[in-house]
């Protein structure tokens, strides 16, 4: 009994593990296989050729750069954005009920609108600005400021309701003002929180298509990118392109695995 | 010279709960506290002073004019509320940090609250790192460093255990008195409220129920609840009745030799208080016989449970008598409290 219980939990750890490691090595290995081999049938598990050619076409290629540079820029202004303003909201719903019934439905009412039957007006907003299809991708960076919102309140409103209310009494009697209070003593003590919110957002915008795509019709961020790449059936270069887009991602999870994984938890049990 | 006056502060909540028609003076350097059970109000009536509710009606006013009220005032809470992002040297400066005073002038005076809250760890630790007596040091050196008017706390010491409360309670009465400041202080422990209180306030229900020196409230409790409230082991109560020759009051057809009062209803509350019970007979005093149910040992006394007739009564006695045991309890008809049974009200028998 209890060793086929322990075999069945051996078994399960494996599907989990190769259901989550093996698109990734077949990203790996097609972005290393020279194109004649791409299309082997049977196809090969490992490649009997390799190649960096896709990786050095994929630098060659003058738009990857100003593409790299923008959605790193979109992605960091979104993230400010979101945080920024979720920072305000999530502190009026962690402190006042109306606030909070207004807050929920807001956040709640942004993800459940679908994005499509917004990203044509948006489109035409942000045409009528003249921000649309802008080579800085400041249209693309509210937009997805906007749709980040809900994260980055869901994820600090947690934070904030953990703040004991005695605390900020205490700084009002102490003698400061609200916004000193909100700067000085609700920010720091939820600072993991908003790292973490910073992070989510961030990761949020910098694979973002479906706006991308339609804000951003030339001056193009990586994801349209990569889904050009794909269409004119550059596997290799594709592959080379989606491998080189999880680095953001690895870089936070190891650089600030512990604490992000503490912050992401944090709250959920109150 | 009063320091805070209070006049006909009303402050209700849709759940019931609040202040009615509060008038309260405190003079300048005086300890007052609030005492009272949970929902009473105690702590309304300090948020109200504080500012942090504001009344419906009525009014606060604070002395020494010129100044708002938040200068005036200082709070410790009852968790402290120390910021715990900050170090200790920080937490304490911080209300001076909000008023722009200079960098040397606030080490001078962080330095200065510090020593008189009796603090003495190292000012670069955080809140975290310190026991909870050092952190209820450093609320008070916190309150204390701009030099406020009145210093409010809401059950400051609660959270404590009960030998570091002790402590603390003594340390805060000299703090008090070291530093000459006025102090609001709720609690909803009468051992607490009677150790500390210049003045006591028992409240009730939102109002106050009475109000005077602590000996005085426990000498002379203007009301039932009062008699009930303030004192531990907690005072006896029995329903009395005019014996038949109408010349004094008896408890279960026990007559207590106690001359009713005039004006007295058929039926009044007696109230003895279990150290008021004695095993010697004294001069003058009345005799009970009772049979001991239960003794309970409370260190320095002995907690006599005992059958009066049909009725149960407390006794505080120094020494420890068997179970079972008949006993003859003597106590000073002076010191035999009375109440009206309908409005809980004290009648004087002089």
């Amino acid at each position: 009994m209890n060793n086929s219980l322990k075999a069945a939990r051996v078994a399960l750890n494996a599907f989990v593990l190769v259901a989550a490691v093996l698109p990734l090595y077949l990203l790996a290995k097609q972005s290393v296989t020279p194109e004649l081999e791409t299309f082997a049938w049977p196809p090969h598990w490992i490649p009997h050729h390799l190649t960096l050619s896709h990786f050095i076409s994929v630098f060659a290629v003058n738009e990857l750069r100003s593409a790299v540079l923008r959605s790193l820029a979109v992605a960091a202004i979104s993230a400010m954005i979101a945080t920024v303003l979720g920072a305000m909201l999530a502190h009026a719903m962690a402190r006042s009920s109306i606030a909070q019934r207004i807050g929920f439905s807001t956040v709640s009412g942004i993800r459940l609108l679908p994005m499509i039957a917004v990203a044509i007006p948006l489109g035409i907003i942000l045409a009528t600005v003249g921000i649309y299809d802008s080579p800085t991708g400041i249209g693309l960076a509210i937009v997805h400021g906007a749709i980040a919102i809900p994260t980055a309140a869901l994820t600090l409103y947690a934070a904030f309701v953990a703040i004991p209310l005695e605390i900020e009494e205490a700084a009002w009697i102490d003698g400061a003002s609200p916004l000193r209070i909100f700067l000085t003593i609700d920010l720091p003590m939820a600072r993991a929180s908003i790292a973490t919110a910073l992070i989510l957002c961030f990761i949020l915008s910098w694979d973002e298509f479906g706006f991308a795509l339609l804000v951003q019709q030339t001056n193009r961020t990586l994801p349209p990118l990569l889904y050009y790449y794909t269409v004119f059936g550059n596997v290799g270069p594709a592959s080379a392109l989606a491998l080189l887009m999880m680095i953001p991602a690895i870089c936070v999870v190891v650089a600030l695995g512990p604490s992000l994984r503490g912050a992401l938890t944090a709250g959920s049990s109150r | 010279m009063a320091d805070l006056e209070i006049h006909n502060l009303t402050r209700t909540f849709p759940s019931g709960g609040g202040v009615f028609d509060i008038s309260l003076t405190v003079e300048s350097g005086e300890f007052l506290v609030l005492l009272g059970p949970s929902g009473c109000g105690k702590t309304t009536l300090l948020r109200l002073i504080a500012g942090l509710e504001n009344p419906d009606s009525g009014e606060i006013k604070i002395g020494g004019a010129n100044t708002t009220r938040r200068e005036s005032i200082a709070m410790v809470f009852q968790n402290f509320a120390l910021y715990p992002h900050m170090t200790v040297f920080q937490n304490i400066a911080f209300p001076l940090k909000l008023r722009h005073v200079a960098r040397e002038e606030t080490e001078r005076r962080v330095k200065e609250s510090s020593a008189k809250a009796g603090l003495t760890v190292d000012l670069r630790r955080y809140p975290r790192e310190l026991s909870g007596g050092e952190r209820q040091r450093v609320a008070l050196a916190r309150a204390l460093v701009r030099e406020p008017q009145i210093i409010l706390m809401d059950e400051a010491l609660a959270s404590l255990d009960a030998q570091l409360r002790s402590s603390l309670r003594l340390e805060l009465k000299t703090f008090q008195r070291r530093t000459g400041r006025t102090f609001v202080y709720v609690t909803h422990d009468q051992v607490e409220a009677l150790a500390l209180a210049d003045r006591l306030v028992v409240m009730r229900n939102g109002r106050v129920e009475q109000a005077g020196r602590p000996q005085e409230i426990f000498d002379r409790p203007q009301s039932e609840f009062v008699a009930a409230f303030v004192g531990n082991p907690p005072m006896n109560f029995f329903i009395a009745e005019r014996s038949p020759t109408g010349g004094s009051l008896a408890v279960d057809g026990i007559d207590f030799k106690i001359k009713p009062p005039d004006g007295c209803p058929a039926q009044i509350k007696l109230g003895i208080r279990p150290n008021d019970l004695h095993l010697d007979a004294g001069e003058g005093r009345v005799a009970l016989e009772v049979v001991v149910e239960s003794v309970e040992f409370s260190g320095a006394t002995y907690i006599v449970y005992a059958k009066l007739g049909n009725t149960s009564i407390r006794a505080e006695l120094p020494q420890c008598v068997d179970t079972g045991a008949h006993l003859t309890l003597f106590f000073d008809s002076a010191r035999v409290h009375l109440f009206d049974p309908s409005t809980g009200r004290r009648i004087d028998t002089r």
